[in-house]
C-alpha cells in the first residue's frame, strides 16, 4: 500500500486559495472508506476453518438484510455466515470504530498524542464492576442474561464520573486535573481487580478471559444492545469536529475564538466515554486500536477532525475486523487473544508510519 | 467603544485589580505598561471574559460582556497572545481560517466569502504566501503576523495584544507593531496592547495607561505619562527619559551603575563580521576602503583584534562583544 506522504500541501506558485474542508467535500472519502471497510467485513466473514467464497457469503448478507432471493445456499454456509461469523464481524467492527473514534475525540479534547479511551479510568471501571459480578454468586458463566456486560458498563461511567469530578475545580474541568484524575482511579480499579483475583482464585482465569477481552461469544443481542450508544455518540460528536480543530490552538485560543471549551469538553468527553463503556462491557479490554489508528488517520490524511473523526471509526472497524480474524485463524488449537493481535499487528505498522513522519523536513517537501 | 469601569477581579479570593477605569475609542491604540505582576494581563483576562470581574463592568458600545456569549464576544474581540501556541500539521491558511469560527455555526463549514475574508487579511498581513506551509515551519516573525491575520479574519472592533512582539527581533518588533499601528487606523480597530518595552510603547501607542499593583496610576499621551519620576516610583528603577532624535517621542533610559568594560575583551568591528552585500554599501558605520585589503567578505571572517587596537573604537555602537 502506498501512503500518501503526510501533508504535501501544493507550493503557493499561483494565487489560488487552497482547497476549503467540508463536510460535502469530504462525502467521496467517507463512501470509499465505508466501502472499503464493507469488503474487510465480507472477506473476513469468509475467512475461517471452513472458507466461503465471498460471493457466496455477499449473496447470503444480501438475503438476509433484503429478503431477497439470492439462489440457493446451504445450510450450514447459511448458519456459519449469519449466525456464528457475521455477529463477531460486526461486533468486532462496531468496537473497533468505537475505540479508534472515541480515542481520536479523547485526542482533540486532551490536545495530547497519548490521550486514548481508557485514560479516564473507562477501562479500570469496567474491569472492576465485571470482576465483582465474576466473583458474586450471581455470576452465570455465559448466556444473554449474563449481568457482566451491565455490571462492566456501570463501572466503567462510575469511574469516568468519579475521574471528572475529582478534578474540577468550580465550574473549570483542566484537561491536565483529568488526565491525572483518570490515571488516579485508574490506578484504584486496577488494584482491585487484581486483589479480586487474588482472593477469588477459583475465579481468576475467567476474570483475566474477560480482561483480555474478545469476540468469540459475539451475538446479535450484544451488537444489538451496544449499537444505540455507539451511533449517539457518533451522532453528538462529528458536528463538534470543526470545533475540535479550533481547539487544537489551545483552551485560552479556543475560548477567545468563541469556543465554549467547557460544554465541547463534557460533551465530546461524555459521549465518546459513554460509547467507550459500551464497547468494552461486549468485548472487554482491546487496547491500542483507540490510540494508533487516529495517529494512522492523521498521518495520512491530516489533523482535520472532520477528517481524523470519520475515517479513525472505519479504519478502526476494519482494523479490529482483520485483528480478530488472525486471532481466530492463526492458531487452529487456541484463540490469540486479540488485544495481543492488535498490538503486535498495530505497533510495527504504527512505527514504521512514524519513522516516515520523522524524516527531516527537507526530504519530505 | 471599550468601557472598564470600577473593575475589581481576581483569583481565588486575592483581588487583583483594584477601581479600574479605561475607555478605548475605535482606531485609537493604547499601550498598558507596568511592572510584571500589576494586573495588565489579569486585566486581558478579564476584558477577553476569561475571568469573571469580582465588581464593577466591561463593556463594548454599551454592551455589558455578561450579556455576551463567547461566541458573541469572540466576534467583536480579537486577541493576539505572547508565543500563542499553533497545533502541528496545519497550514497558515487553515489556522487563519479558525479566525472565521465565531461566525460559523456549529455544523456549518467555511464557504467562499469566509475564503475572500482570510485572503484579505492575509494579504494585509503579508502572510498570503505563506498559505501552504505548516505553522511548525514559520519563523517566528511569520508565526506573528498568520496570528495577527487569525485576529482580522475575526473582523474584530477590538483587538488585545498581549505582548505580542516579546520574543521577536528588533526588526520584526516594528514590523508588526507599524502593522498594528495601520490597521487600527484603517480598519477604524479599537487596539489594547500590553507592552513590557517602554520604547516601543511609546513610539507607537496614541495614548498610555501605566499600572501598578492593580491600579492605572497614569493614563494620557505618551509625552504626558513617560516621565522619570513615575516611571522610577512604578519600576523601582532609577530612569532618564530622554526625546526621540526625530520622532521627539519618549524613550525610557536606565540610569544604572554599569561597571566599565572590560579593556581586555575582544571585539568584531562591524567591519569584520560578513554582512549581506546589501547592507554593507548602505552601511552608515563601516569606514568605507577599511577592511576590504585585510580580506573581508567571500565569507572570510578575519581573526579577532584586541579591542583597544580596533579600528571603528571610536563608535561603541559599532561593536558586537563576544
Amino acid at each position: 500500500m502506498q501512503l500518501a506522504p503526510s501533508r504535501r500541501l501544493p507550493l503557493a506558485d499561483n494565487d489560488c486559495a487552497p482547497a476549503l474542508v467540508t463536510w460535502r467535500s469530504l462525502a467521496p472519502t467517507y463512501a470509499l472508506a465505508a466501502l472499503a471497510t464493507l469488503a474487510v467485513a465480507i472477506f473476513a466473514v469468509s475467512w475461517g476453518t471452513v472458507h466461503i467464497p465471498p460471493q457466496t457469503t455477499l449473496a447470503i448478507v444480501i438475503h438476509h438484510l433484503t429478503g431477497a432471493s439470492t439462489g440457493e445456499h446451504s445450510a450450514t454456509f447459511d448458519a456459519i455466515v449469519w449466525q456464528v461469523r457475521m455477529p463477531r464481524v460486526v461486533l468486532a467492527g462496531m468496537v473497533g470504530a468505537t475505540l479508534a473514534f472515541s480515542g481520536a475525540a479523547y485526542q482533540g479534547v486532551f490536545r495530547n498524542p497519548l490521550a486514548e479511551p481508557y485514560i479516564m479510568g473507562v477501562a479500570a471501571g469496567a474491569s472492576v464492576g465485571a470482576t465483582l459480578i465474576i466473583v458474586s454468586p450471581l455470576y452465570v458463566a455465559a448466556g444473554l442474561l449474563s449481568p457482566v456486560p451491565p455490571a462492566a458498563f456501570a463501572g466503567a461511567l462510575i469511574a469516568v464520573a468519579l475521574a471528572y469530578g475529582l478534578a474540577r475545580v468550580g465550574h473549570i474541568v483542566p484537561t491536565t486535573s483529568l488526565i491525572l484524575s483518570g490515571v488516579a482511579v485508574s490506578s484504584v480499579g486496577t488494584s482491585l481487580v487484581t486483589y479480586l483475583m487474588l482472593a477469588f482464585n477459583t475465579r481468576t482465569l475467567a476474570i483475566l478471559n474477560w480482561i483480555l477481552g474478545g469476540f468469540n461469544t459475539a451475538t446479535w443481542t450484544k451488537a444489538g444492545i451496544a449499537l444505540p450508544y455507539m451511533l449517539l455518540a457518533a451522532i453528538v460528536v462529528l458536528p463538534f469536529a470543526r470545533t475540535l480543530n479550533v481547539m487544537q490552538l489551545d483552551e485560552d485560543q479556543a475560548r477567545q475564538l468563541g469556543v465554549n471549551t467547557e460544554r465541547t469538553k463534557i460533551i465530546v468527553l461524555g459521549m465518546a466515554s459513554l460509547a467507550t463503556a459500551a464497547a468494552v462491557s461486549v468485548s472487554g479490554l482491546i487496547g491500542f486500536v483507540g490510540l494508533i489508528v487516529p495517529h494512522m488517520v492523521r498521518m495520512v490524511w491530516g489533523p482535520d477532525y472532520r477528517r481524523v473523526l470519520p475515517l479513525s471509526g472505519f479504519f478502526g472497524a476494519s482494523f479490529l475486523i482483520i485483528a480478530d480474524v488472525i486471532a481466530r485463524t492463526i492458531d487452529p488449537t487456541f484463540e490469540v487473544p486479540i488485544g495481543v493481535v492488535t498490538a503486535l499487528v498495530g505497533a510495527p505498522f504504527f512505527l514504521y508510519l512514524l519513522r516516515r513522519q520523522q524524516r527531516p523536513a527537507t526530504e519530505r517537501f | 467603544m471599550l468601557a472598564v469601569r470600577d473593575l475589581h477581579a481576581g483569583y481565588n479570593d486575592r483581588i487583583f485589580l483594584h477601581a479600574v477605569d479605561l475607555d478605548v475609542e475605535r482606531g485609537e491604540m493604547l499601550a498598558v505598561i507596568g511592572p510584571n505582576g500589576c494586573g495588565k494581563t489579569t486585566l486581558l483576562r478579564v476584558v477577553t471574559g476569561v475571568l469573571t470581574p469580582e465588581r464593577g463592568s466591561v463593556a463594548f458600545d454599551g454592551v455589558d460582556i455578561r450579556d455576551m456569549n463567547a461566541t458573541a464576544m469572540a466576534r467583536s474581540v480579537a486577541v493576539v497572545a505572547q508565543g500563542a501556541s499553533l497545533p502541528e500539521r496545519f497550514s497558515a491558511f487553515e489556522v487563519v481560517l479558525m479566525g472565521r469560527s465565531p461566525h460559523l455555526r456549529l455544523l456549518q463549514s467555511e464557504g467562499a466569502r469566509d475564503i475572500e475574508i482570510v485572503r484579505a487579511a492575509m494579504e494585509r498581513t503579508d502572510s498570503w504566501r505563506l498559505r501552504t506551509r505548516l505553522v511548525e515551519e514559520l519563523s517566528g516573525g511569520e508565526r506573528q503576523r498568520v496570528i495577527i491575520a487569525r485576529a482580522l479574519a475575526q473582523e474584530p472592533d477590538l483587538l488585545l495584544l498581549d505582548e505580542p512582539t516579546s520574543h521577536l527581533d528588533l526588526a520584526h518588533q516594528l514590523d508588526a507593531f507599524r502593522l498594528v499601528l495601520d490597521l487600527c487606523r484603517e480598519q477604524r480597530l479599537a487596539v489594547v496592547a500590553v507592552v513590557h518595552d517602554l520604547t516601543l510603547a511609546a513610539m507607537f501607542a496614541d495614548r498610555i495607561a501605566i499600572m501598578a499593583g492593580g491600579r492605572i496610576v497614569a493614563d494620557g499621551t505618551p509625552a504626558a505619562v513617560i516621565d522619570a519620576s513615575t516611571i522610577e516610583r512604578v519600576y523601582g528603577c532609577p530612569v532618564r527619559i530622554i526625546p526621540h532624535p526625530t520622532t521627539a517621542r519618549p524613550i525610557v533610559v536606565p540610569e544604572i551603575d554599569v561597571p566599565a568594560i572590560n579593556a581586555a575583551a575582544h571585539c568584531h568591528c562591524l567591519e569584520s563580521l560578513p554582512l549581506p552585500a546589501s547592507n554593507r554599501r548602505n552601511d552608515p558605520l563601516s569606514p568605507s576602503g577599511r577592511g576590504v585589503a585585510e580580506g573581508r567578505g567571500e565569507g572570510h571572517r578575519p581573526r579577532p583584534m584586541p579591542r583597544l587596537s580596533c579600528s571603528c573604537v571610536r563608535d561603541e555602537a559599532a561593536h558586537v562583544r563576544f
